[in-house]
């Protein structure tokens, strides 16, 4: 099975090219194809290395750690930590709001695999990346597309022993068995959502459909179900920490551990991964898979059981916003009930930049709407790892984030009846829901208060932003300065203090405000 | 505090082994200085450490200079271990690796207390010296993990040579990173501020050495090398031009540390 693509090279390729609006030239060279490749795939906002720990020292190069490693950042201010490219630009389909659809005139590459690797491992040689982040325009069909990702995939992993970070981006159409060998030699895989609901799917992206896309996510859900099973994990989201020696073919098989007692095949109701707790601005074919199908990875062949994992860092996924006519809310639910219904370790946002003329589009001047990217990352932030859920911090009445203000912080200031909190007192939960307290500082204040008497000074060199936190703490029954608990003068303080972080304050006017503004001095 | 008390300042090299042998020679001082007083009733800062050169003399004090001495730094270390456990050595090396000239007149006056109260004294973040111990180690950590981002290594031929730049000592803690992750490969990182280079060579573990002939000029081999400029092609075009943010860039990635990155050096 290793020389599955050797077996099938060519068999998939339909004998015309089905590409029109290509301008295809001959003899690119690899600086030109870098260029082409690399500013196509740059609309990918993902670009983490982390979710496994790998070791190094194995047979070739590499290892990788779970945090993740970040290697420069753009001048668009965004960290790069993979070589982010496709494979190719040619592409069969014709999605309205991307640079490579099908009726574009635009100059089209394709990489051949060992360019890719030789780009891959020689920029991980000098300390450039963490590795590859790999994905493709439709080339001919998903199945030749992938089978060519693959190539790369085992020259990388097998040939070349190449240790370091893989993502690959799943392609909708895509044999889950070719996905299941896709699976056991990458880290991490995303198949993108592209737009939050399948009406506005159907509307920008009309060779794809909305069940089409859950289906491979489903896949590659059940897979790691699966073959964390088999290892004897049940964390479905941990990271997961592998061996150099992981993809060696000599690397004997470990028993079966979980045997087939909670091995899940893709059944599209089952209930107990889609429990969505919060209410639904969302259809349900949105967020879960309808269409019943036959085919399980199972996660215990040959591979499953050496010590490889079925895509150990696990699966994310992407959609565009400020393309369609989503409110923050669906947004948000939708991103709530995907973490709940396919185990996703991440939902990245990314903010639509206006690449075509196109009516169903936002106008060619539009600008991407970063604030607003940047507000639902707050929030994605606060469904993970802070305990809130999507209902708690929008509803269908208050559809949208304030721009202005942080959602933790809008969160607060609209149940200002729960403060102020004492901060020597209240347990790590209730501490996490105060403005200016993270996880880190909640943490080191629980460790704290155990040795010593907490005060404002200290609070501080824990990592607690008093200029947040101030309104909405007591420490000692004291707060740091008298302030009356008005919601618009702590809003206005908010929204000045926050300003210099902005992603963009264009426009916008900010003045401190005083106590004088609202009669209270 | 009498207006008699002399200070004593303890001068060393700006070495790690300096300043643990001078932390040796504070504690044999302090040893002497309270055979008839307690500790307590002399001025807290009795005892200074400075390291380094550009030190200034000042008035009704005692200088000494310290010659380093292996022996005795590595008695401070085994005590500290032994007495104090791995976590505070942990934090005590940190720190060491600060550049602060200053930092062994802290590290004293921490492992006096120490010490005094053992082992959980780290926990005692409310204390002003062990808040000031954790910042300098949260510092030293901190640039430790840029540099293991942001090392670039350049292809000499039959080694991989790097020049980082940083303000702390940082090679004790990225080395072991970048042997796990080339194993096979030979290495040199050169730190030009601190004039020593970490050597790996391929399949062994990697050591520090002070051998003046590691500090070499890369220009023409990055100019020779197709990679480096492939990567430049790379870092421009996976810009998204509408999200343009340079302050973003600059907060995320301060300008000090783009000294050895190529995409920066164009
Ligand atoms: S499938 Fe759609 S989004 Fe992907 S490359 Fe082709 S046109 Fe672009």
């Amino acid at each position: 099975m290793e020389h599955f693509f050797d077996s099938h090279t060519n068999t998939l390729a339909p004998k015309q090219t089905p590409v029109h609006g290509a301008v295809i030239q001959e003899d690119l060279s690899v600086e030109q194809k870098l260029t082409i490749l690399s500013d196509a795939a740059k609309y990918d906002v993902a670009c983490t290395s982390s979710g496994v720990a790998r070791k190094g020292r194995g047979q070739g190069m590499g290892n990788t750690q779970a945090s993740g490693i970040c290697h420069t950042f753009g001048s668009d201010g965004r960290c790069i930590s993979l070589l982010k490219i496709l494979l190719s630009n040619e592409c069969i389909y014709d999605c309205k709001y991307c640079q490579n659809r099908s009726s574009n005139d635009v100059l089209r590459a394709t990489f051949t695999p060992d360019e890719v690797c030789t780009l891959t491992l020689e920029f991980y040689r000098r300390g450039y990346i963490e590795g590859l982040f790999l994905s493709s325009g439709v080339l001919h069909n998903p199945n030749y597309t992938m089978e060519r990702i693959y190539e790369v995939l085992y020259k990388l992993r097998i040939v070349h022993r190449f240790n370091g970070y893989i993502h690959i981006k799943g392609i909708p159409g895509v044999d889950p068995v070719l996905l299941e060998q896709i699976g056991y030699l990458c880290d991490r895989m995303s198949v993108n959502l592209e737009l939050p609901t399948a009406k506005s799917l159907s509307e920008l992206a009309p060779n794809k459909t909305r069940q089409a896309i859950l289906k491979p996510m489903k896949h590659i859900q059940v897979g790691i179900h699966n073959n964390r099973l088999t290892h004897g994990i049940t964390n479905m989201k941990q990271s997961m920490l592998m061996e150099a020696d992981a993809y060696d073919a000599s690397t004997p098989a470990k028993p079966i551990l979980g045997m087939h007692s909670g091995a899940l095949t893709m059944r599209a109701a089952d209930s107990s991964l889609s429990v969505v707790k919060a209410a639904k601005p969302y259809a349900p074919e949105d967020v879960s898979l309808t269409e019943q199908t036959e085919t399980s990875i199972s996660g215990q062949t040959a591979y499953g059981t050496t010590g490889r994992y079925f895509v150990p860092a696990g699966q994310s996924t992407q959609m565009i916003i400020g393309g369609s006519k989503e409110t923050d809310f669906e947004l948000l639910s939708i991103t709530q009930a995907l973490y709940q219904s396919f185990d996703l370790k991440r939902v990245f946002f990314s903010a639509y930049v206006p690449l075509n003329d196109d009516a169903a589009l936002p106008s060619l001047d539009t600008k991407p709407p970063l604030l607003r990217e940047h507000r639902l990352y707050q929030a994605d932030w606060l469904l993970r790892f802070y305990g809130f859920a999507a209902d708690e911090l929008l509803s269908e009445s208050k559809p949208f984030f304030n721009e202005q203000i942080d959602p933790k912080c809008d969160w607060a200031l609209r149940h200002l009846g729960q403060f102020p909190i004492e901060v020597s007192k209240a347990g790590y939960y209730e501490l996490l829901r105060i403005p200016g307290i993270g996880v880190k500082s909640a943490r080191r204040i629980v460790q704290t208060r155990r040795e010593c008497t907490l005060d404002y000074q200290v609070l501080k060199k824990l990592g607690v932003v008093l200029k947040r936190a101030q309104y909405f703490i007591t420490c000692n029954g004291r707060m740091l300065h008298h302030i009356p608990m008005n919601e618009r003068f702590i809003t206005n303080q908010l929204i000045y203090s926050e300003k210099p972080y902005l992603p963009s304050t264009d426009g916008i006017q900010y003045v401190q405000p005083t106590l004088f503004d609202y009669g209270m001095h | 505090m009498s207006e008699t008390q002399t200070h004593y300042i303890l001068h060393c090299d700006n070495s790690i082994d300096g300043l643990l042998t001078a932390l040796f020679e504070a504690f044999a001082l302090k040893k002497k200085l309270t055979a008839h007083t307690a500790w307590e009733s002399l001025p807290a800062d009795i005892i200074s450490i400075v390291c380094g050169e550009g030190s200034n003399y000042s008035l009704f004090s005692t200088w000494t200079e310290v010659t380093t001495d292996e022996r005795k730094a590595l008695l401070t270390v085994q005590t500290i271990q032994k007495r104090l456990g791995m976590r505070i050595y942990d934090a005590v090396f940190h720190v060491l690796c600060h550049f602060d000239p200053s930092r062994g007149t802290l590290l004293f006056h921490f492992l006096v207390k120490a010490f005094q109260t053992g082992p959980r004294t780290i926990d005692r973040l409310a204390d002003p010296h062990v808040m000031a111990m954790m910042e300098y180690d949260r510092k030293v950590s901190n640039e430790a993990h840029f540099f293991i981002e942001l090392t670039r290594f350049t292809a000499l031929p039959g080694t991989l040579y790097s020049r980082i730049a940083p303000k702390c000592t940082v090679l004790p803690f990225i080395c072991d990173h970048f042997v796990e992750r080339y194993y096979h490969e030979n290495f040199i990182i050169y730190d030009e501020t601190h004039h020593i280079a970490a050597i790996h060579k391929a399949d062994e573990e990697w050591f520090l050495t002070d051998d003046p002939s590691m500090d070499v000029d890369l220009s023409q081999f990055q100019d020779a090398d197709p990679f480096t400029s492939l990567w430049g092609v790379f870092f421009d075009s996976v810009a998204i031009r509408q999200r343009r943010n340079i302050r973003c860039q600059n907060t995320m990635l301060p300008k000090w540390y783009r000294k050895h990155m190529e995409e920066f050096s164009r």
